[in-house]
């Protein structure tokens, strides 16, 4: 095959999805093509079709592709063309023509005739693409669309029914939700071999895959066509205008289920899944439609209902899986769509007759309606499979295969197929002659007038095609129904032909017989109803309690959460991390071999009734108190541990943080305190086993040597290269200068910020607090104590403990004790600047100190350092060090200062008395 | 002294420069106050100016020391989260206008918020990981509680705040455990220390967990989501939208670093069980739940649980293709939620009231732009095609199926379908309802409808062609798995 014929089918194919796109667009482009809407959407179609019999003729073969849309997610745009194919694509395009046209007649020229036709359109477009396309992902994403543009046209009379929306939700969710398991199916195959149909067809996967993926695959299946229990979503659809139901419930929607399994079957028809799931649930569906069909009073409800049967017939043929079911599901696709497309359009047009769809009113409407009569004639007659119409071929042939099969599923098959047919006979016969026989049950019934041609062309043509279908049956098995299964199922069937008269043949006693005791059910009935049956089976019950049950879960849900304390997350959290330590409680022995330092243990046991007061008392003062103690335990710990550094720091953060809590405690705004944690078994049932375990965590870790590389690096380098004694304060100052920089400049930002962020709350009454004559006498006497310790702290720092941040803090504790004294406004008057312009001050010293080496060639943040010795007999060590010390305690003292003193301030604004 | 070398300041250039924008927002507020109107400007500014630093220099590979990994992944991650912060930004204008609320503190603490959220994101030692994470945090806690008059806000920040520091309680003890485990906070060295000798210790193990657990909060996986439902409905809108986005962002990539690192996947069945368990856990609490929520904002919360269900999927199977749904996911999380924030920062009356979903009836025809641009969104959050929801879903089932938990995607899609219903019930309220009695009075404005309307366009345009997003996330995730 030459190229250019390629490219020109590539071109043809995507013509034929795009067609109906086109007419979509056209009519919901312009307003005034209202009255030639079913004309636009005809054509659209009928150029469709052109298209598929072009490259029928053609006889067009292989897989053409239009565009690698997604490479990486093998999503790739491409048309699987065989005449199997293009056969179920011209049967969507050919109903779709006559569907148009009858739409057309049924709405008038109205806007909302246009939309629906318009969206009717993009469904067939969406149809089209689902059948014809090869790759998965790309059938899923048509198959999704089918399902959105359904929504749109079950809702089309929105604006007359209340019901329209539920319903076109429900068959929303039911069938776009039922066809995401199926996208997990299709990315399987995917992994496990391909995501194009064709080369799928050429693997053989192994039964395993088979049935993950079949299984995965089927809900979409039983969804789409209206299986048991998803079936409930058809009946409700019936919710949209006739022309609507006529071609989504005939040819399309409801069939893209079925046309999926037979795609499938080449690729995961070897699962025993297979057969044991579809039989079994397409014969209960079967039974359950026709009884259902058998009931029901509106005719186009009678309709749905023996659409979902025939749909389990379907199922079960297919599930057959034998390569003659293949084919009599195959005839039996083509047959349904013709007569039910016909009946519905058929009943559109009694409708519009007699103005009522109810058995209840109808009857004798062969006097006026002589035509649709004949046409109803031949369409029911295929349904109810009486020869010589296409619907009795299938039958037959349906019946043929069942000799074929295992012996138990024969069983199970034959007699959902026979209980089925029974009820078909029976509700086509009430049908049938509820509507057209008899006298008329109503005024409308009997003033009924023939419908005009709009509504009648539809109905001619598929009756006239129906009857073709059976009576050519020789050519149609010959031209049509080999080379289509052949190609669907990928190799040639051996299978008996096809004929109306076989002889005297088992599937032709069982016809008769089916023949016979549906007309006797029919008679016995008289036009009685039958009860609707357990409320399980027949509605959307399944779907309200879904929905329901999810509600009331979440709502119990929802309830339970909030009340939840947040400890018990964290509760959850700990005990599943600590879950894993249960292999480490051995080394809990080491409690008795460790050497306990006696110093230690008694500051560890102060700690311990700090904890246990903590608990245990009520208060917030006095926590605040208790949690300061616990801190003072850490200090004194360091304290023991050598780390004089880490005790100054300890010890002043623990002043602030205490001086800071306290003031934050107030703006708490109830009086009363907080009644004591307590412990309750629940809380001690996790803290124990948690205090164990990370007591056997510590031990875990001591047992293993600290790693003395960091250490040895600092002891070693900090004399010699930073010329410092205090590796602390080196470590701060010189070796890791950038991080004190950055941190001192978060503490600036964070000090601005509070200072911000409290700064507009002032407001009310300015009572100034001082404290007491005692307070300020003593304060007058450690002030400069103080301030001298800080300086201390500061100079000495390089050699000795002390350094910046401590010096910054000492010098922020002893400004708290001046303005806690004096009063904020006297200590502001007493002091030069301002503490935030101090901290900015601050933070510019300590850019200069990192910038200025830069502009001397050397890499940021270098110190000098040096001894002086003036006078010859002093030495003075210094260091630019310093100045970079300077810049920090500057920083830190201003921020934490100006923080504290909005605090301070506020609290005394908002309310009378001190702490 | 152990100096900073040119290329590694030259790696944080935007990092830097949001640093200063924010200082400088900062001092502005405080000596010219007068310049308010313009702070979101600049602000924006030094977004694009962080931007365009990390297109334009040259991505080094390990910076300071190696703690840093400054690649094709920590492009991506900046690049994400800067575009988040566009958004936030965006809204945040008009919304801090509205609610009388703009001062430089709010940009300068978003800014150094999106500083953390950058560290964290491109760290490869716990400690700076550490570090940016408390950076995030803070000016988050401060954030929520912004419109100090109404109570929700302070609650939301309490919470937050209560919540976020044992968060990091957990996680600096876990880092602790791993670091007395294995001697270092190099996840290159935990990674393989662990992944050589093929099972987790019990000390790895504990530190795992709890770095998992502090994760989990900021992720609101359950059961460390208890905070997100009051926190987003109290928050400012733009602070939530923020809040929704950037830290789970960064939270999911060390996750991600860690998994890969230690192949947890193929040593440790346990991780693999709990992982899954959390990811159940989440998608099915959070979608049932949401379910019932009247509340927009908090529907959108357990939505949020949810999501980050389906993004942990992605995280057990790690490796390139769990990798690369990590980030595709993130990408089409940040933009649904982005537009949905904003469409709902819009469409609120106070924000001290809940954002009734009741109050949205009938504003599909009066604002048309906005209810389309979170209808998308909302559709796009349902995982519909063709939306950018759907392939970011999409890619992570197909990781996991590929990896063979077809089950956990099983799970998935049913959970998905389940988040239809409450994601559709907002649509039928603008659409199919009409405007109640007392119209709700929405004070429209061109920033944020524009905002709420790129976000959508792009939940469409990159959901139809995903290719660049698709090929930028294998090349970012191909540096974590070479």
């Amino acid at each position: 095959m030459s190229d250019a014929t390629v490219t020109l089918q590539t071109w043809l194919a995507t013509g034929i999805v795009l067609m109906p796109v086109l007419a979509g667009a056209l009519l919901f482009a312009r307003r005034e093509s209202n009255a030639v809407a079913g004309l636009v959407g005809a054509t659209g179609s009928g150029l469709s079709l052109a298209l598929i019999v072009w490259l029928l003729l053609e006889r067009a073969q292989g897989v053409r592709v239009v565009w690698e849309w997604v490479p990486e997610l093998q999503v790739v745009l491409s048309w699987r063309l065989n005449s199997g194919t293009l056969a179920i694509a011209a049967l969507v395009a050919f109903v779709g023509v006559l569907v148009m046209q009858f739409a057309g007649a049924y709405f008038g020229p109205s806007a909302k005739g246009r939309r629906a036709i318009a969206t009717l359109s993009l469904f067939e477009a969406s149809m089209l693409g689902l059948i014809l396309a090869d790759n998965l992902f790309m059938l899923f994403t048509f198959w999704e669309l089918t399902g959105l543009c359904s929504f749109f046209l079950i809702n089309t009379d929105a604006d007359k029914r209340d019901d329209t929306f539920a319903a076109a939700q429900q068959a929303l969710v039911v069938t776009v939700g039922g066809a995401l398991p199926m996208l997990l199916g299709f990315i399987y195959l995917a992994s496990v071999g391909s995501a194009s149909l064709t080369e799928l067809y050429a693997l053989d996967l192994p039964i395993r895959a088979q049935t993950i993926a079949f299984l995965l695959i089927l809900p979409a299946v039983l969804t789409k066509s209206a299986q048991i229990p998803f079936h409930f979503w058809l009946p409700g659809a019936m919710a949209a205008p006739t022309p609507i139901s006529a071609y989504l419930h005939s040819a399309t929607m409801v069939k893209a289920g079925l046309i999926l399994l037979i795609y499938l079957f080449p690729v995961c028809g070897g699962t025993p899944l297979w057969t044991l799931l579809l039989v079994p649930i397409g014969g209960v569906t079967c039974i359950w439609g026709s009884y259902r069909a058998l009931g029901q009073d509106d005719i186009k409800l009678l309709m749905a209902w023996s659409t979902v049967s025939q749909l389990g017939l379907m199922t079960l043929t297919l599930g057959l899986g034998t390569d003659l079911a293949i084919r009599a599901g195959i005839l039996y696709l083509f047959a349904h769509a013709l007569f039910k497309a016909g009946l519905f359009i058929s009943v559109g047009g009694i409708d519009h007759a007699a103005h009522t769809r109810l058995l209840s009113k109808l009857g004798g409407l062969r006097e006026n309606t002589p035509a649709l009569f004949w046409f109803a004639l031949i369409l029911s007659g295929s349904m109810a499979g009486l020869p010589p119409f296409a619907g009795f071929l299938s039958k037959e042939l349906v019946l043929e295969k069942l000799t074929l099969a295992a012996p138990l599923v024969h069983d199970v098959a034959v007699i959902a197929i026979v209980l089925g047919s029974i009820g078909t006979v029976a509700y086509t016969s009430r049908f049938f002659f509820g509507s057209f026989t008899g006298s008329p049950r109503s005024e409308e019934a009997s003033k009924a007038h023939s419908p005009g041609l709009g509504f009648l062309s539809a109905p001619a043509v598929l009756a006239a095609l129906s009857l073709v279908f059976g009576i050519g049956a020789k050519w149609i098995d010959r031209w049509f129904l080999e080379p289509v299964s052949w190609s669907l199922v990928g190799r040639p069937i051996e299978a008996p032909h096809l004929a109306l008269w076989h002889g005297i043949t088992v599937p032709l006693v069982l016809s008769a017989g089916i023949v016979t005791f549906g007309w006797f059910l029919y008679r016995r009935l008289a036009g009685r109803g039958l009860p609707p049956g357990p409320e399980a089976l027949s509605g959307p019950i399944l779907f309200e309690n879904f929905l329901s049950l999810s509600r009331a879960l979440g709502d119990r849900l929802s309830r339970a959460l909030a009340g939840a304390s947040p400890s018990v997350y964290f509760g959850l959290v700990l005990v599943f991390g600590l879950m894993w330590s249960v292999p480490l409680y051995g080394k809990l022995g080491d409690f008795f071999t460790h050497q306990w330092n006696f110093g230690g243990s008694l500051v560890l046991f102060v700690q311990l009734l700090a904890i246990a007061g903590l608990i245990l008392l009520p208060g917030r003062l006095t926590r605040v108190l208790l949690l300061s103690v616990v801190g003072f335990t850490v200090a004194l710990l360091y304290r023991l541990l050598n780390a004089p550094d880490l005790v100054l720091t300890q010890l002043l953060v623990e002043v602030l943080t205490a001086v800071f809590f306290a003031l934050a405690v107030r703006f708490i705004v109830t009086q009363e305190s907080p009644s004591p944690i307590g412990l309750s078994s629940a809380r001690l049932a996790v803290a124990v086993p948690l205090g164990l375990a990370g007591a056997a965590l510590v031990f875990a870790l001591d047992a293993e040597p600290p790693d003395p590389r960091l250490p040895d690096f600092f002891l070693e380098a900090a004399p010699t290269i930073a010329k410092g004694l205090n590796v602390v304060n080196v470590i701060l100052g010189d070796f890791r200068g950038l991080d004190t920089l950055v941190e001192t400049v978060v503490v600036i930002l964070a000090a601005l910020g509070v200072g911000g962020l409290l700064r507009r709350e002032r407001s009310g009454r300015e009572t100034e607090l001082k404290g007491s004559f005692v307070v300020r006498q003593l304060t007058r006497l450690i002030l400069p104590l103080a301030i001298m310790l800080a300086l201390a702290l500061l100079l000495k720092g390089h050699d000795a403990p002390g350094g910046g941040f401590v010096s910054g803090l000492s010098f922020a504790v002893a400004a708290i004790l001046g303005f806690a004294a004096y009063g904020t406004r006297s200590f502001r008057a007493r002091i030069p600047v301002e503490p935030d312009r101090i901290a900015i001050f601050g933070a510019l010293i300590l850019i200069a100190a990192s910038v200025i080496p830069m502009v001397m060639g050397e890499p940021m943040l270098t110190h000098r350092h040096g001894t002086l010795s003036p006078l010859g007999a002093f030495a003075i060590k210094w260091s630019t060090t310093l100045f970079f010390e300077i810049g920090v305690v500057m920083a830190i003292a201003g921020g934490l200062t100006a923080a504290a003193m909005r605090l301070w301030e506020m609290t005394n604004t908002r309310r009378d008395g001190g702490i | 002294m152990l100096t900073p070398t040119h290329a590694d300041l030259v790696a944080i250039a935007p990092e830097i420069i949001l640093t200063i924008t924010a200082g400088l927002l900062l001092i502005v507020e405080a000596f010219l106050p007068g310049l308010r109107r313009h702070f979101s400007g600049l602000a924006m500014v030094g977004v694009l100016a962080a931007i365009w630093a990390r297109l334009h220099f040259e991505l080094p590979g390990a910076v300071w020391a190696g703690m840093m990994q400054i690649d094709e992944l920590a492009a991506f991650v900046d690049i994400y989260i800067l575009v988040a912060v566009i958004f936030t930004i965006a809204m945040a204008g008009p919304f801090l206008r509205r609610t009388e609320t703009e001062v430089g503190e709010f940009y300068a603490l978003i800014l150094l918020a999106t500083v953390g959220a950058m560290v964290m994101a491109s760290s490869v030692n716990l400690l700076p990981i550490f570090l940016g994470l408390e950076l995030l945090s803070i000016p988050l806690y401060v954030l929520n509680a912004f419109l100090r008059r109404s109570q929700v806000s302070v609650e939301a920040g309490l919470k937050y705040f209560v919540v976020g520091a044992v968060a990091s309680a957990f996680l600096v003890y876990g880092i602790a455990l791993l670091y007395g485990a294995t001697a270092s906070t190099d996840l290159a060295v935990i990674g393989s220390q662990v992944a050589s000798s093929g099972q987790l210790n019990p000390l790895v193990a504990i530190g795992l967990a709890m770095i998992v657990g502090g994760l989990a909060f900021k992720l609101a996986l359950v059961p460390c989501h208890a905070w997100a439902p009051d926190v987003y409905q109290g928050g400012p809108t733009p602070v939530t939208a923020f809040l929704a986005v950037v830290p789970k962002g960064a939270a999911l990539i060390v996750l991600l670093r860690l998994a890969d690192g230690m192949d947890l996947l193929h040593i440790s069945p346990q991780w693999v069980a709990a992982a899954a368990g959390i990811a159940v856990a989440s998608q099915t609490l959070g979608n049932i739940v949401a379910i019932v929520q009247s509340d927009v904002k908090r529907m959108l919360a357990y939505s949020g649980i949810a999501h980050m269900g389906y993004a942990m999927v992605a995280v057990i199977v790690a490796g390139a293709d769990g990798g690369a749904a990590v980030l595709v996911y993130l990408v089409a999380y940040t933009l649904m939620n982005m537009g949905a924030f904003a469409s709902i920062a819009m469409l609120s009356e106070r924000e001290d009231r809940p954002h009734f979903i009741n109050d949205l009836r009938g504003q599909g025809y009066k604002r048309p732009i906005v209810a389309l641009a979170l209808t998308t969104c909302l559709f796009s959050l349902a995982g519909v095609p063709p939306f950018i929801g759907f392939t970011a879903k999409f890619v992570v089932f197909r990781a996991a199926v590929n990896e063979g938990f077809v089950w956990l995607a099983v799970i998935g899609v049913v959970n998905s379908l389940v988040s239809a219903f409450y994601y559709l019930r907002v649509v039928y309220a603008m659409y199919m309802q009409p405007l109640p009695r007392r119209e709700p009075k929405f004070q429209f404005s061109f920033q944020i409808a524009t905002a709420a309307a790129v976000a959508a366009l792009g939940v469409l345009i990159l959901g139809i062609y995903p290719t660049p997003i698709l090929e930028a996330a294998q090349t970012a995730i191909l540096v974590l798995v070479r």
